[in-house]
């Protein structure tokens, strides 16, 4: 992110206070929304939480930078980054058995020892959320450096699309519709398509305004 | 003396037994003096304590009529070169202040919310990461908007130092519990 934040021509001081801001408060929101939604009862890390976080530390730096268009390049770089933290989060929630998915004992099926041991062996959703934001990352780098006009858009959307619809292999989501982690999902995705939408009407004006200049 | 400071023409030059001193003339726009660090006295004027490196230079000068500053100056109103410019006692002040507030913050206020959290009121924990929080933002704004303060450039060293420490710290909590863990038979 640093350097994606130089190569877009954020002052380097500036990229470097973002790097000491953006974990501290990732961790923080990461812990508070656990909190909150729990009514205070448990602490744990939320994925949701950890991005609003970053956005947070994305808001906070883009409003102290003395250049005000630092907001939108850091926060661009920001979702291309995202899947990546992401995927590394995940190999965590591996190694640890938390966050594990339903019962199954297929192909590639774990079973974990310890606090989380139980009965049968789980599907690996971890593992297959790591790999899948992992692609999602790379995609989105070769998309974003090849300079493709709605790369972070469709990293937005295609991010929380790719979440939601793999909490339904999570063994928490048993006996629900929708879990609260789908349902920040849905709103996010939402977002990322009416942001989408802005930004291909913004590029139609600008278009068009140039061939009527050159006209 | 006359300065030319930064485009400004007309400068006074006043030695002072603080220092030296540039007084601005009349007239001239009160953006473009801000911009330059001037700050206004109780007389009226527009005032500008030079750094030591911008008065040592004059001081070369000393037998000259009129002095450019810098000697191959920019345009008129243009900021100057951060590497040649000191900050102001107003921005010093301003600075000193919110790092007095983040240090408060970071360890007295953070340290006192979870002493008072351990004492029966569990639900105030989260304001301690709060606190902590905005006193790490409030170093970060210092440090961008005065680059020059030391009290700024102080806290984050400490800051940083106390986030690695924090790291190792953590570290190695998380070794002693998984070596507990192996320990303990029943696990």
């Amino acid at each position: 992110m640093f350097i994606l934040n130089i190569r877009k021509g954020i002052q380097k001081r500036i990229a470097l206070y973002m790097l000491l801001l953006l974990p501290v408060m990732s961790l923080f929101c990461a812990v508070m929304l656990t909190s909150i939604t729990s009514g205070g009862k448990s602490f744990g890390l939320s994925s949701v939480g950890g991005l609003v976080g970053v956005y947070a530390a994305v808001i906070t730096m883009g409003l102290i930078s003395p250049t005000r268009t630092d907001l939108p390049v850091m926060a661009e770089t920001a979702t291309v980054m995202l899947p990546l933290m992401y995927s590394v989060s995940k190999v965590g929630c591996f190694l640890a058995g938390c966050c594990y998915g339903f019962e199954y004992d297929g192909i590639f099926a774990v079973e974990y020892s310890g606090q989380y041991a139980h009965e049968c062996p789980a599907f690996p959703v971890q593992a297959a959320e790591t790999i899948s934001f992992l692609l999602i990352f790379l995609i989105g780098v070769i998309l974003y450096t090849k300079k493709m006009r709605y790369a972070v858009q469709v990293i937005f959307i295609t991010s929380a699309s790719a979440k939601c619809m793999l909490d339904f292999l999570r063994a928490s989501h048993d006996g629900i519709i929708l879990s609260l982690t789908q349902v920040f999902c849905i709103i996010l995705a939402f977002i990322g398509v009416v942001w989408l939408i802005v930004k291909m009407k913004n590029s139609g004006a600008e278009s068009s305004e140039i061939i009527s200049n050159n006209l | 003396m006359i300065v030319n400071y930064y485009g400004i023409c007309g400068c006074e030059c006043i030695w002072d037994q603080n220092g030296l001193f540039l007084a601005a003339p009349a007239g001239v726009q009160v953006q473009s003096l801000k911009q330059l660090g001037f700050y206004t006295a109780a007389d009226g004027r527009w005032y500008k304590q030079l750094s030591p490196q911008e008065s040592a230079y004059l001081d070369s000068m000393k037998n000259m009529a009129v002095v450019d500053l810098p000697a191959k100056g920019p345009s008129f109103g243009m900021t100057p070169n951060i590497t040649f410019d000191a900050e102001t006692p107003e921005d010093k002040k301003k600075a000193n202040t919110m790092c007095i507030i983040s240090l408060l913050l970071m360890f007295c206020v953070n340290p006192l919310i979870v002493e008072i959290s351990r004492n029966g009121y569990e639900n105030i924990t989260s304001i301690s990461g709060f606190s902590g929080l905005a006193a790490l933002i409030l170093m970060i704004y210092v440090r961008v908007k005065y680059p020059k303060n030391t009290f700024g450039k102080v806290l984050m060293i400490v800051y940083i130092v106390f986030f690695v420490l924090g790291l190792i710290w953590l570290t190695l909590i998380m070794a002693m519990c998984a070596s507990c863990m192996k320990d303990c038979h029943g696990f």
